[in-house]
Order: structure tokens, then sequence, then C-alpha cells
């Protein structure tokens, strides 16, 4: 667009566009850049994790004006980081509302976002022109799980250390490495001072380049274009409509909604998401049953159910190594899924047998959650209002059968299997129905 | 450790750093909680503030010796609807620890920016004597599943009838409790400032809900903003809403005569 001329009247924003154009490249992108006219409500997600970004950002850098990294304790056996995330909900003016705004915000970024590649994995926007921008989308799913974590670590409470505890420790299963790789994400020996001041300088920083990627992720969407819930190419100006207004005015409605129910539960249950346990300060003792945030549960799920160690002709992968791997792979293979697909149908709608597995795999993710928030060695159960539905029983000599663990396991081999063996098989079995020939065709047939 | 092998290496570098053996937090009851009926839950939740003051009372009785609440300033309370003078009487009763200008160790009286101390010497002292040192009770109600409900169900949860091991007692919510069952056997004469005689089970319900308070003391302004809120933002979602269909039937109208931006450009 910089070649083009300003579309501006007012003298002044004329001045200033003809002098650096960046108005006009957000005027074109708006007015002039072909989307997809049928795109479904299930497109909102893109634009919420965006603002989403915008208001963690806000909210975190006023909170970063109070909060004080230090472990140290006073006589009550509070540490002066824990301290001061208090300090900022009882004494600071709208601390309360900036705290949990961010806290619950958290969440509700991962809402969107699991929204949104969930939307993208139904409908085949991963597939060929757009698997750049699905690869930065990994990124910046990475990213956000490396920013939450961090964040949950400064209020150093119970679960704090715990994380922090853990997670720096699945490092150690790198070989040769590891150690060195403790020592610097720690700055020393122990879940201490050094790590939690590097832990807020990184959770300081990383969101700004967790912009920069979505800045990138919404450029290449703006070169190759949106997808749209019937996954064809548009053909003509039938097809097309401009951003502004129609998706802004959309986009708004979208948002309004989802702020209705993020702000509801930042007034009413700001807890509800969260770890009781963590609003206690870290006494250095690891709670006896250690669970991350909801969103990080299905990788921690796939992280904790390999104990045993595997034997490769002498080669020894030890269980940690096992798990640590299955975790980094369990994200990893998200990079590669636009070329694990081998179907050249990319929405959903058309793939009757494809839609199974999609769905079979939201509920594997599901699944893979409660793995994490249970007890390995236990029977596992689905939680529900009306009480808890058992899958497994106590045999007998103590043996459990449908233990969270082996639920685990089995979960964990759809998952992989749904990136290694469904997607790359049914791509060339799977029979799909007609696509129509175009997004108006429909409408005018 | 109960998730095998990886946290059981993983947690013993930590727990030996800690130093101390103490029985491993956990936020989970024993077994199910009572439910009970509090004025600050729902969305108009709000404090009752006699029930906070009797509840301080409580927390004065049976609770102070052992545990304090240092994230509780005295001038916190007017949220109690306690007059200034009262305040500033209640804290100079108490005995802040300081370093005096010959630099020697001293207590001075409380002040209103002062919090709810510490009885005990030190934690080591603490640990040495009940093999646990007692928690800081300032954010206790939000630091376990059940909040308000799990407090009072420990509460009043003690039954002495039980056999435990030494230094231990025995407790409904938490099986093996270090924590010494604060109800003396004999409570006929206990009253409140105001005359009344408080029944146990009426003494946990006003402590719970101090504790609660201490815990989460801006409760009835996030639920009154919660409402201006929520009602503000589920009308500019109808708006909205109205708004995009309006919209929607303008862009769908120039669509069918002249099309939107080329797809090529």
């Amino acid at each position: 667009m910089a070649g083009s001329r300003s579309p501006f009247k007012n003298p002044l924003l004329k001045g200033f566009d003809e002098r650096l154009p960046v108005l006009r490249a957000v005027h074109y992108s708006m007015t002039s850049h072909a989307y997809p006219k049928n795109l479904n409500y299930w497109w909102n997600f893109g634009s919420i994790a965006g603002i989403m970004l915008v208001v963690m950002i806000l909210t975190g850098l006023f909170l970063a004006m109070h909060y004080k990294p230090s472990v140290q304790e006073d006589t009550y056996g509070i540490n002066q980081a824990f301290r001061s995330v208090e300090h900022i909900m009882r004494d600071v003016q709208g601390g309360m509302f900036l705290r949990y705004m961010h806290s619950v915000g958290a969440s509700f970024f991962f809402i969107a976002v699991i929204f949104h590649m969930f939307r993208g994995m139904y409908y085949g926007s991963y597939k060929a022109p757009r698997e750049v921008l699905w690869v930065l989308g990994c990124v910046i799913l990475i990213l956000m799980m490396g920013i939450a974590f961090l964040g949950y670590s400064l209020v150093w409470g119970v679960m704090s250390f715990a994380a922090a505890e853990v997670i720096t420790q699945v490092f150690t299963a790198i070989p040769i490495l590891g150690d060195d790789i403790l020592l610097l994400l720690r700055g020393g020996e122990d879940v201490d001072d050094a790590l939690l001041n590097r832990f807020f300088a990184l959770h300081f920083l990383l969101p700004f380049v967790l912009a920069g990627v979505v800045i990138l992720h919404i450029l290449t969407l703006q070169t190759v274009g949106s997808n749209n819930p019937l996954g064809i190419d548009l053909k003509s100006k039938k097809d097309t409509v401009s951003f502004h207004p129609y998706y802004t005015f959309k986009d708004i409605f979208g948002l309004s909604l989802f702020f209705t129910i993020y702000l509801a539960v930042v007034a009413w249950a700001p807890e509800r998401l969260a770890e009781a346990i963590n609003n206690q300060p870290t006494d250095y003792n690891l709670p006896s049953h250690i669970v991350p945030e909801w969103y990080l549960l299905p990788f921690y799920a796939i992280l904790k159910v390999f104990t045993w160690d595997l034997n490769i002709f002498g080669l020894v992968i030890t269980g940690k190594q096992l798990g640590a791997l299955a975790m980094a792979g369990s994200l990893g293979i998200l990079f590669l899924l636009p070329w694990l697909d081998t179907s050249p149908v990319r929405s959903g709608r058309f793939r009757p047998v494809f839609k199974v597995f999609f769905w079979g795999f939201v509920l594997c993710c599901l699944i893979l959650a409660l793995v994490g928030a249970q007890t390995s060695g236990e029977a596992f159960f689905i939680p529900t209002p009306f009480g808890r539905v058992p899958l497994g029983f106590e045999g007998g000599n103590g043996f459990v059968w449908g233990s969270t663990q082996q639920w685990g396991v089995l979960f964990t081999g759809y998952y992989f299997a749904y990136f290694i063996v469904i997607l790359p098989v049914l791509g060339l079995f799977e029979k799909p129905k007609q696509l129509p020939a175009s997004i108006s065709e429909p409408v005018l047939a | 450790m109960r998730f095998g092998t990886l946290l059981k290496t993983l947690s013993t570098a930590a727990v030996l750093s800690a130093g101390a053996a103490a029985t491993p937090a956990t936020a989970e009851p024993a077994g199910p909680l009572e439910s009970q009926t509090w004025s600050f839950t729902g969305p108009l939740g709000y404090y009752d503030e006699m029930q906070l003051q009797h509840g301080l009372y409580v927390y004065q009785t049976r609770c102070q010796a052992c545990h304090s609440l240092g994230l509780v300033r005295f001038a916190s309370l007017s949220g109690l609807d306690v007059s200034e003078e009262a305040i500033k009487a209640l804290a100079s009763t108490y005995e802040i620890p300081y370093i005096n200008d010959d630099g020697d160790r001293d207590t001075r009286p409380g002040v209103m920016n002062d919090s709810f101390p510490w009885a005990l010497d030190n934690p080591k002292r603490a640990i040495a004597t009940y093999g646990k040192a007692p928690p800081d009770l300032s954010t206790m109600a939000r630091a376990r599943i059940g909040g308000a409900d799990y407090v009072y169900n420990l509460l009043v949860g003690y039954d002495d009838a039980h056999e435990q091991p030494e230094g231990a007692y025995y407790n409904k919510v938490m099986k093996v409790i270090k924590m010494p069952n604060p109800w003396p056997a004999d409570m006929s004469d206990f009253e409140y400032p105001n005359g009344t005689r408080p029944s146990l089970e009426q003494q946990a319900r006003d402590v719970t809900a101090f504790l609660n308070w201490t815990a989460d003391p801006y409760l009835e302004e996030r639920h009154q903003w919660g409402i201006i809120v929520v009602l503000y933002m589920l009308a500019l979602t109808v708006l909205s809403f109205l708004a995009y269909r309006v919209v929607a039937a303008k862009v769908h109208a120039k669509l069918e005569v002249e099309g939107g931006p080329d797809p090529e450009h």
C-alpha cells in the first residue's frame, strides 16, 4: 500500500500520512483488503486474544510498579514478593481489580487462544498457504505458556514455589547440558532470590516479544488472507467484504460478550480458576499434590504419565527424560501439523471421518487436563456437578484398574496418534464431500 | 509424593534444603465439608459488621496467642465499623518488637500502621514447641479449597475422644493436626463485649467470617463494582449486536450490487 495515495481529507492527517504512511496502511488494510464474507463466530477469538494481550500488558505494567521480587521473609514468615502482591490487593488504589484482571485475564487469554486454535484445526486454517501463519501461532502458544508459568511463580506462594522447583527440574532431563541449564534458569543451586528476580525480568520482557510475534502473525494473515468455514479460496468480488465496517462491528459484539463473562468472573469468582493454596506464602515445602494452572494441565499430564525407564539396546531413557521428551514433543508436533495433514480439503465440514477424530481430539485434551489434575496412582474419575463418575476401581493387591496414569497413557497415545497416524492416513483414504464452487455459490443456488 | 519416581527425585533436594520435615501443606479437606450459609457469598454478598467485630473478639481470645495477621493493619479495622479512637486504643494494647535507639531489642505499643503481631518469639521456637510454626491467618480463608466452609468445619471438627500420637490432635477436616483444640471445655462464662453468650458454633462462625474478611477485605466493593460493570457490559453487548445487524444488512445490500474488495488485490 506504500505506493498508494493518502486516503485522508483532513489536512493534518493527510500531511502526517504523506510523511509517514502508517495511517494509510491501517486504512487500506481495513477498507480494501479482501476478507471472506462468510466468517462465523468462531473467527471472533483471534481479535479477542489480541485485545486480551493488550489488557494483560497494561494491567501487568501497573502491577509491576508495586511488585517486589524478593524472597526475604518478615517476622510473620511472609516473603516480600507475596506481601507486595497482597499490598497491591489491599493498599493500592484499584489494585485488587488490576491484580484480579491480570490473574483471571491469563485464564481468559488462554480460553480465547484455545478456541482460536481449535477453530484453526477444525477448518484446516493451517494448510497451504497458511503454514507460516500457523507456525507463528504455535510460537505464540509456547511463549504464552512460558510467560504464564513465570508470572505464576512471581506470587511466591506454596504452588509458585512448587511450579518453579518442578518445571526448572524438567530441564535436567536434557543429557549433558541439563545441569548447566538448570543453573542458568535458577541463577544458583536453589529456587531462591536469584530465580525470582530473573523470572520477574523475563515475565516483563517476554510479553513484548510475544507482541512482536503477534504482529508478524497479523502481517502473515494480511498477506495470505483469512481462511473461512468452507475452506475454499476467494474466487470473486462476490465472495468478499472489507474488514471495516462488517468485521469491526462483529468483533465489537463478540468482544463485549466475552468481556461480560470475563469481568463477571473477576467480580464474583476471581479465585475459582486458581489453586487456593497459592494464597499462602511458600514455606519451601512441596505440597502433597502439585498441579499447574488449568491451561497447562494437558501438557503436564503428558509430562507426568511416564514413570518407567526405556531401554533401547542399552541406551537407557529414564522415565523423567521420557516425560520431558513427550511434553516437548506434544508441543513440537503442533508445528508440523500443516505437513502431517495430507488431505487437500481444508474445512472439516466436508470431511465426515475427520470430524469424528477431531472431536475425539478435543475430548482427548479435556481428559488429559483431568489426568493432569488428578493423582497418578488413584482411580480416575470425571467430576460432574452431580458428583464423581468413577472410571477406575481398586482391584486386588492394591492394583488400580483404570488409574489416572493408565488413562493418561491411553490418551497421550491418542494425542500423538492424531498427528502422526490419523491425519496423514485419513487424507489418503477419506472421501470428502463435494466442495462448493465458491463462497457465494450456495447463496446464488 | 504421590506421582511416582519423577517427583520423588525432584522434591528430595527441595525438602532437604528447606530443613524442616513439617507436615506437607495440603489445600484439600480430608472429608466432605458441611456447607454453611454466609452473608458474603452470592452476587450481592456482604459482610455483617457486627459479626466481624465478634469474630475479631474471638480471634483475640482464641487465636492470637499463636497466629498473627501480618497483612492486616489495625487501621483497616475501620472496615469493621470500629471508630478511630477504639482502633488506636486496641493497637496500643499490642507489643510490637523493634530495635531502639541504643540498638537493643525492645517492644513498643502498636500504632495504626502496625499489623496484628506474632505472639510467639520466633518460628523456630514454635517448631520446637508445637512441631510446626502456626501459619499467619491473613489469607487463610482464601488458601484452602472450600474457603470459609473449610475454616468453619476445621474449627468445629475437633474430637478429643480419638487416640492420637503425642503432640497431635484429631480433626474431621485434617485427620492429624498439630493445632490444639482452641475451645476450652467450659465456656459458660464467655461472653461478647455486648453481653451475649455465644455457642461454640456461633463463635466459630463469627471468627470464620472475620478471617474471610481479613483474606478478602474488599469483597463488597468488588461485588458492587461487578454489578455496575456487568450491567454496562450487557447493555454494550446488546447494543453492539443491534449495531452489527444494521451494519451487516447494509454491507450485504451493497455486496449484491457491487461486491466487496477484489480478492486478487
